[in-house]
């Protein structure tokens, strides 16, 4: 597949400097400090490229996306599956259905159009979602842990799940009918079991490549692998298995810290490279453009909770 | 011919109701009933401040479309079942608490659908289509796990009807595609497709037994909604039903549609003429609509694109009081929608929360006002 | 005459398409003429919309003026303002807009006739 990347920060959207330091400062935070956030918002922009419609999930994607628009992928068109189909997103939107998220888009119309418009009739490219847990084959669980099974459909006598999460929403499409898939998580070894046990959407290979169980014996026609872009690390399903390797790695992590945070034996992807610190740049935009009130970039991980303590 | 007598749907003006008349009349406990509008957008929270005011319960809820109005209903232990896709609130509170308890402590039983699995669905309900074809929730577990197949409620009595009027008899079914994949996209077109997607990975896919345990390529069926009611939320409605919604659908007129009534909560009820100027732009026709009210303001603390936006204050308040003991948000829930929606709207918005002016009543409400050139509010205050 | 001719039935004298003749006016000037017709049909059928709306707004204002002596507290008055320079701002668009474009049509009409004129003589 031809990709084209754009990269060159001439054509991003541009900040004034002063502005910027003036509006680090009233916040009291470091202008070339980045935080977790920040970081997984500039990393999920760095995986898009020009020219792609990209379908934004809801939460993190709705910045990830913005971000990628305002940098490396100044003519993706986004797609929100609401209804939207290419907005220019002066605020970051809290929904996929919100007017900020419509504001001057294409075609505003509603959500079954929208997947059937764009995902089905082929226009997602490039997908883009949150996952509460992601195994070995890039698979994301975002409906629940402990049993699926509400009280009057379980058997074991307990009432309900253990942990219930949102549910897929748009995701399982999303994951369906992109190339190429992303996933914006927080790494915990039990969000990175080797098997999940409930299969919300298949970013990825969905089992080992060439088997009776990859995602394309089970019926999906479309996905060619994916990119799982967490807080420590950024994955990628290796094309000859469909496994997800370790292929690159923020600044400062080390690669037993990612080891210990996944439940399967981790594999380093062959093209393996280090992951440019976020510059200064990236950093202004992120702050400036996509999230002044820090909606999403104010937020902490626990990891962060953790070492601030 | 018998007599004929005149349909509801195409009764005239006396569509228009009062708020609690409408819901008194279409809702009643255990009810099949599915809200419109998305997430913050749209919602017709007037219509479920009613219902928690006439303490309706036992609720069916088949939704799609972001879940902050059974939320409320959740938080006031009106729901029984809830067929769905998604029960967060996007960017606010990344799982809607109440529900999410409900579910866990086994006062709610739930199934779950993929996004566009529920959008056919409502596609199939709009259309009186059996079925509607998906290619995808393939590989998922989507595809062996059934609630409400498990808990019995699909298929038919002994006397012959059906267990569940809005329950199908089954929660989605595999065909192996007469077609042979053909109209998938990119095809193969002379010079290749047009289409924005390069992946088409057919031949393996028709290598596949799954499912059917014959090779070939496979199709989803999803069966249609069929809610009792749909309630939702208009800008402007003529007075025989006519809905124009401005700004995005969602889910809206597939699922008004798709349901034996709808309930439309109109910021503005006009005469027919004043949209039938400009039919093209109105989105459900007049038949399907059986009752009217009109609440302006009704969609607070929502956003009413071009009208007003939503209150970003009460729901980032509302997320920390969601997660207090089950009872005292049960409490809270009932407390705050008061006696009537007019003492609700000139009441409640910014009370009981921190807002950077600290007004209350219509005074906030004039604070979220939207810009019409955008739809929204820009520059309206959002902290964290 | 030509309603008589339209009443008799087609002959095959009527069906022949005639020998080319170069056209009278420019296409530069059709495109011109095109041009101004359409984006005055987009504002005349974006207007058919708001036809009833705005023939509603002087009688709502109406009933808000009267309102007024019984308003209770000052910050109404604020909301009420606030909403009113909303509108005097869109509405002073579209009046802006149209005064505009009136004028221009004015002129158009006078040039129209200048024009017949000189061609005439």
């Amino acid at each position: 597949m031809s990709v084209i990347r754009q990269s060159d920060p001439k054509a991003w959207t541009a900040v004034d400097d002063t502005e910027y330091e003036a509006y680090c400062k009233e916040r009291g935070i470091d202008p070339e400090e980045y935080t977790t956030m920040e970081l997984l918002c500039i990393a999920a922009a760095r995986q898009t490229y020009d020219f792609s419609f990209i379908f934004a999930g809801t939460g993190l994607p709705m910045i990830g996306c913005m971000m990628a628009q305002h940098t490396y992928a100044p003519n993706a068109l986004i797609i929100m599956e609401a209804g939207i189909l290419d907005p220019k997103l002066l605020e970051v939107p809290i929904s996929v259905s919100e007017a900020r998220g419509g504001y001057m888009c294409s075609t505003l119309s509603n959500m079954a159009d929208t997947f059937g418009t764009f995902a089905q009739r082929g226009f997602c490219t490039f997908g883009m979602l949150g996952g509460a847990e992601c195994d070995k084959y890039g698979n994301l669980n975002s409906t629940a842990m402990g049993g699926y099974y509400s009280k009057s459909a379980r058997d074991d006598g307990k009432t309900g799940p253990a942990v219930r999460f949102a549910g897929s929403g748009g995701a399982n499409n999303i994951a369906s009918y992109a190339d190429v898939g992303l996933a914006m998580m927080v790494q915990e070894k039990r969000r990175f079991p080797e098997v999940n046990e409930y299969v919300t959407s298949c970013t990825g290979s969905r089992g080992p490549l060439g088997s009776d169980e990859d995602r394309y014996h089970k019926g999906l026609f479309r996905g060619s692998g994916t990119t799982i872009v967490s807080d420590l690390c950024i994955f990628r399903s290796s094309p000859e298995t469909g496994e997800l390797q370790m292929a690159e790695i923020y600044p400062g992590v080390e690669e037993q810290l990612v080891r210990d945070n996944v439940s399967w034996e981790l594999q380093t992807a062959k093209d393996f490279k280090p992951f440019a610190a976020p510059a200064y740049e990236e950093i202004k935009i992120a702050r400036m453009v996509c999230d002044p009130n820090r909606i999403y970039l104010g937020r902490k991980t626990k990891r962060e909770l953790a070492a601030e303590k | 011919m018998a007599e004929a007598t005149i349909p509801t749907f195409m009764r005239g003006k006396d569509k228009i109701m009062s708020l609690s008349d409408a819901v008194k009349t279409f809702i009643k406990p255990g009810t099949c009933i599915c809200p419109g509008g998305f997430s913050y957008t749209k919602k017709p929270f007037a219509l479920a401040r009613e219902v928690i005011r006439q303490d309706i319960g036992n609720l069916f809820i088949t939704m799609n479309g972001g879940a902050s109005i059974c939320e409320f209903w959740c938080a006031a232990g009106l729901v029984k079942l809830l067929d769905t896709t998604y029960i967060g609130l996007e960017g606010i509170q990344p799982v809607a608490y109440s529900v999410r308890r409900s579910i866990q402590d086994g006062t709610v039983d739930v199934e779950d659908y993929s996004n566009y699995g529920f959008g056919l669905r409502t596609v199939a309900g709009r259309y009186g289509w059996p079925f509607a074809p998906l290619m995808s929730e393939f590989g998922t577990s989507f595809m062996d796990h059934d609630t409400f197949g498990k808990m019995g409620l699909r298929g038919k009595k002994a006397d012959g009807s059906w267990i569940h009027p809005s329950i199908a008899p089954a929660r989605a079914a595999v065909i192996e595609d007469p077609f042979d994949g053909w109209g998938l996209r990119p095809h193969a077109f002379e010079g290749g497709d047009a289409t924005s997607n390069q992946t088409n990975f057919l031949d393996q896919v028709r290598e596949s037994t799954a499912y059917t345990g014959n090779k070939g390529v496979k199709c989803i069926l999803v069966p249609p909604i069929l809610p009792e009611v749909t309630i939702i939320l208009a800008q402007r409605v003529g007075e025989k039903g006519t809905t124009r919604i401005e700004g995005i659908w969602g889910p809206d007129n597939e699922q008004a549609i798709s349901a034996k009534n709808c309930i439309v909560q109109a910021e503005k009820i006009v005469t027919e003429e004043e949209l039938r100027a400009q039919p093209y732009s109105n989105t459900i026709a007049m038949q399907y609509i059986d009752a009217i009210v009109q609440v302006p303001y009704g969609g607070f603390p929502g956003q009413v694109p071009y009208y007003y936006d939503y209150d970003w204050d009460f729901w980032r308040a509302y997320t920390q009081i969601n997660r207090k003991d089950k009872a005292e948000v049960n409490k809270y829930i009932r407390d705050w929608v008061m006696e009537d929606e007019w003492t609700f709207l000139a009441t409640r918005p910014g009370d009981g929360y921190p807002t950077i002016t600290g007004t209350k009543g219509l005074e906030r409400l004039f604070e979220l006002r939207a810009d019409a050139l955008y739809g929204y509010r820009p520059g309206l205050a959002r902290p964290l | 005459m030509e309603r008589k001719r339209m009443r008799a039935r087609i002959t095959e004298e009527d069906l022949r398409l005639s020998e080319r003749v170069e056209p009278k006016e420019s296409f530069e000037t059709w495109q011109k003429v095109i041009d101004a017709a359409w984006d005055m049909t987009i504002v005349a059928v974006a207007y058919n919309d708001m036809r009833i709306p705005l023939k509603r707004v002087p009688e709502t204002l109406e009933s808000l003026e009267s309102t007024i002596s019984s308003v209770t507290d000052e910050k109404t008055l604020d909301v009420i303002e606030e909403e009113v320079k909303t509108g005097i701002r869109h509405f002073s668009d579209i009046l802006e807009g149209a005064r505009d474009s009136r004028e221009r049509m004015d002129r158009i009409l006078r040039a129209t006739w200048n024009r017949r004129v000189q061609l005439k003589t």
